[in-house]
């Protein structure tokens, strides 16, 4: 037998192993009343809501304005945590690949010693700090510091912030460890600093990586602040749970329409500004 | 004596009794060679001779294992940092296979000729936002190497030579004392190769520069370069002015050694 089907039979092994010790059982899912909720649900989904479902208590027309604001929320939430995760990356990413950068552009510099020894120890450190930060969950993350702070702004923003810095920070250090470092080199043998040479040597190169790189971040962004709505953030999630709360499906559905909406402009617009990046840079 | 009138009688490069060691492998040897000021110099040998090696300890990139080393007048086993950076930008160095950035403008790769001569913020701002007086400098670089309407061009849309002629600006916008060219008509077509060296050494003799050029071809070695010095096995085979060069040196020169063609390819 090949090794190829060896391991298919396993994963097929491993899925119904996994199946039997969690009791997974295919009739639990019938003759239960939970179907016709869900059915009611999936129906609400052909009409989402255009006004409030208790319409008598408010006014017409302004369930639609909610939802933009919901949307707004949920956008400067999102942009106020990458832009702080940006600040973060780069510092990390920055620390993450100080040691290669170092070995490259100070070869017996006069700060190259000192710099070296503080990059040497700082780097297993930092990747380190950004292993621990980017394996937390964001949703752990606003769970701890909405207990901490209490106060929801800044506990959604950080709590999206520092996971997102840390992974951001690990794909600026590969970026900047995979760039190719002969323009750089040629720059140091010019005598340029090393600073000079992970400016002007290894950043053009990376630069329109990082950007497309945080455009998919800030989608995934997105998606992060709408979800810690549920869990105390004043997001697109916030205004979901109340109306789920009282089982106005329709409403639901009108939300989830706008989530969508958004983030299929957020991917239109982000896929134009990346082609621009790509090819459009000479033009 | 007056500083001008030291640093004019100083010799452009004098190396005495030098060694370059790469882990067991002697890169060179024993090396004693002296280029006065305003000498063109052709460094030839075949290849893992030693050329880069001797291109990269003048440029004051590479560290010499043992021997005595002054360039510009610097003696380089003694520099820190700061008198580092200032020899290394005294000296234009043009890389084999050029080493610009390739996404960025002309303008920008130009630009990046004067970084060892600027602070970090001087050079970011001279690269973020280039005053009017720096792109006509470095326009008129461009012009001196025939490229001046390419200023704003992307780098990676030129080609090979025209991208060469770029390396040679930025190397001539640093306003070295010194042009170091490292296989510079090993990396273009053919044809360009004559206008390649033309254009080397008009710009030495215009600029009062000290040139050293590594090259395997000695048909245009010995158009181009009054003096050569050839290398072989990381020792100095011969040093002469062209003239006194005769075919069966060359011939000499580039003879393989005991080993085989194969084998002697691979040992590098």
């Amino acid at each position: 037998m090949g090794s190829r089907r060896m391991v298919l039979l396993l994963i097929g092994v491993a899925g119904f192993l996994a199946a039997w010790l969690i009791q997974l059982e295919p009739t639990q899912l019938f003759g239960k009343a939970q179907w016709h909720q869900l059915g009611v649900f999936f129906q609400a989904a052909l009409s989402p809501a255009l006004t409030y479902e208790d319409g008598a208590v408010v006014p017409e027309g302004l369930f639609l304005m909610e939802i933009a604001e919901a949307l707004y929320k949920t956008l400067i939430y999102t942009a106020a945590a990458i832009s702080l995760s940006l600040v973060g990356g780069l510092v990390f990413g920055f620390l993450g690949s100080a040691k290669a950068w170092l070995s490259l552009a100070a070869p017996g510099h006069v700060w190259g010693r000192a710099l070296s020894a503080i990059a040497l120890t700082g780097h297993f450190f930092v990747r380190t700090v950004m292993t621990v930060l980017r394996s937390v969950h964001e949703i752990v993350w606003a769970i701890l510091f909405l207990q901490a702070l209490g106060a929801e702004n800044l506990a959604a923003v950080f709590a999206i912030a520092i996971p997102y810095s840390a992974t951001l920070g690990k794909v600026f250090s590969e970026l900047i460890d995979e760039a190719p470092r002969a323009a750089a080199g040629a720059l140091r043998d010019n005598g340029a600093s090393p600073v000079q040479v992970y400016v002007f040597g290894l950043l053009p190169a990376v630069i329109p990586d990082l950007l497309a790189y945080l455009l998919y971040r800030f989608e995934c962004g997105l998606r992060s602040a709408a979800v810690l709505g549920f869990f105390g953030a004043p997001t697109l999630g916030s205004y979901l749970s109340l109306s789920w709360g009282e089982r106005h499906y329709h409403e639901v559905w009108a939300y989830l329409y706008a989530l969508l909406a958004l983030i299929v402009a957020f991917d239109f617009w982000s896929g134009a500004v990346r082609r621009r990046l790509t090819v459009g840079l000479e033009s | 004596m007056t500083q001008a009138a030291k640093a004019a009688s100083d010799h452009a490069f004098q190396l005495c009794e030098v060694s370059v060691h790469f882990a067991e492998l002697v890169a060179l040897d024993g090396v004693s060679l002296t280029i006065e000021r305003g000498e063109k110099v052709g460094f030839v040998g075949p290849s893992g001779a030693g050329k880069t090696t001797l291109l990269r300890l003048l440029n004051a990139s590479q560290r010499a294992d043992q021997g005595r080393l002054l360039v510009l007048g610097q003696a380089l086993h003694e520099v820190d940092g700061p008198s580092l950076k200032r020899v290394r930008s005294g000296i234009g160095f043009i890389p084999q296979r050029f080493h610009l950035i390739p996404s960025l403008r002309v303008l920008h790769n130009v630009l990046m000729g004067r970084l060892g001569q600027q602070g970090f913020w001087a050079s970011l701002r001279s690269l973020l936002f280039p005053s009017a007086a720096e792109q006509v400098a470095v326009h008129d670089v461009l012009a001196r190497v025939g490229l001046a309407e390419k200023l704003f061009a992307k780098t990676d849309h030129l080609s090979g030579g025209q991208q060469q002629r770029v390396a040679i600006a930025r190397a001539l916008y640093q306003s070295p004392q010194a042009l170091l060219a490292d296989e510079p008509v090993a990396s273009v077509d053919p044809t360009r190769a004559r206008a390649t060296m033309e254009l080397l050494t008009r710009l030495a003799e215009e600029g009062e520069l000290t040139l050293g050029v590594s090259l395997h071809d000695q048909a245009l070695a010995r158009s181009f370069l009054p003096r050569l010095v050839g290398i072989r096995e990381g020792r100095i085979f011969k040093d002469a002015p062209t003239e006194a060069w005769t075919d069966a040196d060359f011939e000499e020169l580039y003879q393989l050694g005991e080993l085989s063609p194969l084998e002697d390819g691979y040992r590098n």
